[in-house]
């Protein structure tokens, strides 16, 4: 049972994790608290259930569509609500992302509905057992397409130059910019990959849950706060590592204890690792003053 | 002996008149391996004029930041009016009497000027939420016009009554030093800590700004302050101590610090 | 008299201006919580309480929800003292949702039911008799020694210390003090709508507070009342405009970062001089 639970708090943590890499990394590179991200997230499922309807393609033309949507969303919201405000001031461009999430919550409102739609089927669902455990085909998709993005994006930015310049501008933008970084490219670069894997992640919890809502960014937001200072402000892998840890926590708290008290663990959580250590888990990138 | 009470902490004050006003015992502070000040002695007598000086980097600033409070040290003791220093933060130290100005200015830009002075009487009123509530109307506390008396007091002294209303960032840089200065003395304290208080102005500035000093120490206040500019050292210090690599390297009267080796090889480098 | 309606709206807008005064007074200290809508639940819930289980008269309990709030407000104060920045958003957020997640559970105030059948006690005169009371002392605190410090500790927290300002103690208090006015809030709030939840008092409740301050001018006291007042007023009367309020209020708030991050109400806006300066010219003197 305690490993069936595992299991699917890994499945679970792997999405909270696609998502919570976007809130670290535009927290690293842009020093921005991106209230909106949720929102995209939950754009990126509804722009995927579209396409399985529409289009009718497979899973996988699915996510790809999804996450070519939340990347074009990505880089309007840069350009609109990031780009022309002064940074001087450290709560104009958070509040101006609380301005898109009340934009993009409405609209989807308004769009696809206030109630939640159920996810169609895009895969041939086979059950497997492995000893006490059992997963299905969905579950291992879910998981795999998870890893292998976050493996993709963990390559990308160590080995290439864009991802170099990703990590330059984290560091520090002036310098970065002094040393020949686009920096102005890469913030829209960041935005839009973020948004991306949020939007891949958008798709895959509708798959797994069957369940999509013009809310669902909201209660996103929170989780993905907490797992951001889990792994460490800045930290890639440390969202990587904290949205895993997040998913089995809720599961099993799920499990063991009312599941009412679910979404407030990973409020719990978050202010315990304040009050402890504050820098996360895996240590943080950016020291604040 | 004379017993006393600062916020609950009972102190004994020692009135015998050799005892120094500030007594720095190795007093170390490292930054993990690096000492940036390292076993450091310093007696301060009441009265005089007191000079600290030194290569870039040879600690000065840190040892400032020690007595005032801003860094804790690794090590040694720090005793002031014969009170051990070591579970006083640095407001509290700000009340019993020693008041400092920072390297870099640190005025509060977005004040006016006679807020920034204003602000700094906090540790000598005592006015609380009950008397703010309960006074009459249209008429201002008298703790209130007592504050901003002794502000503008300080402000002429200074020389920049003129400024009042200002927003401290516009000021220009000489006088928002000289607000810093205006800032420190608010707080009535019996050691005053000046780091590197002419730095970046031209000559008249600085003479009107050892000229202050000097009346400053007239006044009753022990001073000692950290500086680059020699003649200013030289032509107002009673006593210089040297830094050099967090130790101290050499004390001594002006004239006898100036013809002193040591202190020429650490500023000039070996004679090759 | 005043139609049901508009009286409504001018009791959310007094409400609202409560709640955003109560972040005001941590937010000039360089504190920005969102735990408002925390303390707003713990004065709203604790005041219905009193008054419709115990019978006690609604000034006492609108006090005692405010006392208890302030309790609470220092205790989530007290480890936040050496937090800044994003980091005590985070926090902040955080106890709101932990405090809204015990109210979801809390059996004795209903948990998910709600809590309902509270006394309509709240009204024009007692509500803005409060909100008067607290914009004179505001307007004594600011020009205070109290006042001062505060601002101080915005703008550089060691040079304040260096001058003698308590930290702990000050900071403490901004958000105990401001607990305290959001604990009023919800007392208000509590007795007007009769029936209240734990969802109500999320942390877009705290959000909506921090909008309040921000638009309206985080620079003086003046600037959240004005934010809450505008906030609450005029998406009502563009009654037309029903169907898209909430997204051209969220343009809105983009808009304002763009243009004026500030703040519509800031210190130089608020003085008659500059307004003069501006259609009279400088020059004569």
């Amino acid at each position: 049972m305690f490993l069936q639970q595992l299991i699917n708090g890994i499945m679970l943590g792997s999405t909270y994790s696609l998502v919570a890499i976007g809130y670290t990394l535009i927290f690293g590179v842009l020093n921005l608290l991106h209230f909106a991200h949720g929102e995209v997230f939950m754009l990126g499922a509804f722009i995927g259930l579209q396409i399985v309807l529409g289009l009718k393609l497979g899973i996988f033309g699915v996510i790809v569509g999804a996450m070519a949507g939340t990347a074009l969303v990505g880089f309007l919201i840069e350009r609109v609500a990031f780009r022309p405000i002064k940074k001087e001031y450290f709560l104009a461009p958070l509040i101006a992302t609380i301005g898109i999430t009340i934009i993009l919550q409405e609209m989807a409102n308004k769009i696809f509905g206030s109630e939640p739609v159920g996810f169609p089927q895009t895969v041939e669902i086979r059950n497997f057992q492995l000893g006490p455990i059992g997963i299905n085909t969905l579950q291992i998709l879910i998981l795999s397409i998870s890893i292998f993005l976050m493996v993709v994006l963990h390559l990308f930015v160590s080995n290439t130059k864009l991802g170099r310049g990703m990590r330059a501008t984290a560091e520090n933008s002036t310098t970065a910019r002094l040393l020949g970084v686009k920096v102005n490219r890469i913030i829209v670069l960041t935005f839009m990959v973020a948004s991306a894997l949020a939007g891949a992640a958008g798709v895959l919890v509708g798959m797994a849950y069957n369940y999509i809502s013009p809310y669902m960014g909201a209660q996103m937001a929170g989780k993905g706060f907490a797992i951001m200072l889990l792994g460490g402000l800045g930290n890639i892998k440390g969202a990587m590592l904290g949205g895993l840890i997040l998913g089995v926590a809720e599961i099993l708290s799920v499990g063991y204890l009312a599941s009412s008290y679910r979404d407030a663990f990973a409020f719990g959580v978050m202010i315990l690792i304040l009050i402890l250590k504050p820098s996360g888990l895996f240590g943080s990138l950016i020291h604040e003053d | 002996m004379v017993e006393g009470k600062v916020f609950g902490k009972g102190f004994e004050m020692n009135f015998q008149l050799a005892l120094p006003l500030l007594e720095i015992r190795g007093a170390t502070k490292a930054f993990g391996g690096f000492n940036a000040v390292h076993n450091f002695d310093l007696k301060i007598q009441r009265g005089t004029i007191y000079a600290i000086i030194g290569p870039n980097g040879s600690g000065k600033t840190t040892l400032i930041n020690l007595v005032s409070g801003l860094l804790e040290p690794t090590a040694g003791d720090f005793f002031f009016k014969g009170i051990s220093l070591k579970d006083f933060r640095a407001d509290q130290r700000t009340a019993i009497g020693i008041s400092r100005t920072f390297q870099n200015i640190r005025v509060f830009s977005q004040m006016s000027v006679l807020d920034n002075v204003m602000m700094a009487r906090h540790c000598r009123t005592s006015y609380s939420l009950w008397n703010l509530l309960f006074k009459p109307p249209f008429k201002p506390l008298k703790e209130e016009v007592e504050i901003r008396k002794k502000a503008e007091e300080l402000l002429d002294f200074v020389g920049i009554i003129h400024r009042l209303n200002l927003k401290a960032a516009n000021l220009p840089y000489g006088e928002q030093r000289l607000l810093e200065l205006a800032q420190a003395l608010a707080t009535e304290p019996e050691l005053l800590l000046l780091d590197e208080p002419v730095a970046g102005m031209n000559p008249i500035e600085k003479d009107s700004v050892k000229s202050l000093i000097q009346q400053i120490s007239k006044r009753g206040i022990t001073v000692i302050f950290i500086e680059h500019d020699m003649k200013v050292v030289m032509d107002i210090s009673d006593w210089i101590t040297v830094m050099n690599f967090g130790e101290k390297i050499a004390e001594g009267e002006p004239g006898n610090i100036q013809r002193n080796p040591v202190v020429i090889e650490a500023y000039l480098g070996k004679e090759a | 008299m005043i139609s049901p309606f508009v009286q409504s709206i001018l009791i959310f807008g007094g409400i609202n201006a409560i709640l955003a005064l109560s972040l005001y007074l941590p937010f000039s200290g360089g504190q920005l919580s969102l735990a408002q809508g925390g303390f707003m639940a713990i004065g709203a819930y604790t005041s219905a309480v009193l008054t419709r289980n115990f019978g006690i008269p609604f000034s006492i309990s609108l006090i005692a929800g405010a006392v208890l709030s302030s309790a609470v407000g220092v205790g989530v104060g007290f480890p936040a003292l050496r937090i800044k920045g994003i980091y005590l958003l985070l926090i902040t957020l955080g106890f709101n949702e932990v405090i809204r997640v015990f109210f979801l559970n809390f059996k004795y105030t209903g948990a998910v039911g709600g809590f309902g059948g509270i006394f309509p006690l709240t009204n024009l005169f007692n509500l803005y008799l409060v909100l008067i009371l607290l914009i004179l002392f505001f307007h004594r605190f600011q020009n205070s020694r109290l006042g001062r410090a505060l601002r101080a500790i915005d703008q550089d927290q060691d040079a304040a210390e260096a001058r003698g300002v308590p930290l702990t103690r000050m900071k403490t208090f901004a958000f105990g003090a401001g607990a305290f006015i959001a604990g009023l809030a919800g007392g208000f709030y509590a007795h007007f709508v009769m029936f209240i939840e734990s969802g109500t008092f999320g942390f877009q409740r705290s959000l909506e507070a921090m909008i309040f301050v921000i638009l309206g001018g985080s620079q003086i006291f003046y600037g959240p009342i004005l934010g809450a007042f505008l906030v609450t007023i005029i998406p009502e009367s563009f009654r037309f405009l029903q169907k898209f309020r909430f997204e051209i209020f969220g343009a809105c708030l983009v808009l304002m970062m763009v243009l004026r991050p500030r703040g519509i109400l800031d210190e130089e806006v608020c003085q008659w001089r500059w307004w003069k300066e501006k259609f009279l010219g400088k020059g004569l003197k």
